[in-house]
């Protein structure tokens, strides 16, 4: 039980329902990795700019990238053992998530950075 | 058709896969958009063609195809590749470390199987490295890791169809000779 049940704010302050695309671990045949089963699933989201400060937490890399900040009580998930990066589209457009901040169990909901795949 | 630089990979891929003891999935190409394996694993990466003083030439052959394109013409040149063999293991010593795992592969080499295989792909090994230990602290354990660069050589190929001159045209003459004319003796 969440210390402050945060879920309903981020419903009532979501800027909209996004489709997140899941995908399992990519099995190596070859030497090479090959395409991941996926599935897809939405979420309720804030998707917000991401503050200044923590763009300069970012390598040099990713400064230039556009990232997003979103908040939502739906799990996102990193590269793990469980499989591969979860892609969450914002306007059509697919964005990996690179970092999670897990605050479920102070107020049930998520913080992720997402970053724009593509070119 | 551009050097099948796929095809190349798969042949040392093979021979490192014989030779260092782990499943299959094990030994991968590194840089892949994919999380690596749970050690110990083995990474693969292909550095070159460094060339050497170009290609030797071309030769060309009839290929059979249709018009425009019925031969090939095939250019051919030695170079020199890196190979890059990074281990990862639990064990950061002794037995099934990182270590004894590219020994494994760097000795196995210069054994008949592997060199007859790799001489069948037309590929020389000329420099069998040194294995390069680097553990790290991984927490509160420390992590197995270690690096072999391999050189070698072997000919980087391209094929390309072209066609025989098949017609030759005039676009204008010299006529006979009965429209020239003399200079007459000035008067």
């Amino acid at each position: 039980m969440p210390i402050d049940d945060m879920s309903d704010v981020i419903a009532e302050l979501s800027s909209g329902t996004y489709t997140v695309n899941r995908y399992g671990p990519a099995a190596f045949v070859g030497g090479r990795a090959q395409t991941p089963a996926s599935s897809q699933f939405t979420i309720v989201a804030s998707v917000q700019p991401v503050r200044g400060r923590e763009l300069e937490r970012l390598s040099e890399l990713y400064r230039t990238t556009e990232l997003l900040a979103c908040f939502t009580a739906t799990r996102l998930r990193t590269v793990s053992e469980e499989g591969e990066t979860d892609e969450v589209v914002v306007d059509d457009v697919p964005y990996a998530v690179q970092s999670v901040e897990d605050w479920s169990k102070l107020g049930s909901f998520w913080k992720a950075i997402i970053v724009r795949t593509g070119h | 058709m551009p050097f099948d630089l796929t095809a190349f990979e798969d042949v040392l891929r093979t021979v490192f896969s014989t030779l260092d003891g782990l499943p299959e999935e094990k030994l991968v190409f590194s840089d892949q958009d994919a999380r690596a394996p749970t050690p110990p694993f083995i990474t693969v990466r292909i550095r070159g063609p460094y060339t050497m003083g170009g290609p030797k030439g071309y030769t060309w052959a009839p290929n059979g195809g249709p018009a425009g394109q019925e031969l090939t013409f095939t250019t051919e040149g030695p170079a020199r590749w890196v190979i890059s063999l990074e281990a990862l293991t639990k064990p950061a010593s002794g037995t099934g470390s990182a270590q004894s795992l590219l020994e494994a592969i760097q000795t196995g080499l210069q054994g008949p199987t592997a060199r007859a295989t790799l001489n069948a792909a037309k590929v020389s090994i000329f420099d069998f490295g040194n294995v390069l230990v680097v553990p790290r602290v991984f927490g509160g354990d420390r992590e197995g890791r270690a690096t072999l660069d391999l050189q070698a050589y072997a000919n980087v190929k391209t094929t390309e169809t072209g066609t025989y001159v098949q017609k030759v045209g005039l676009s204008d003459e010299i006529k006979t000779p009965d429209e020239y004319f003399e200079v007459d003796d000035v008067p």
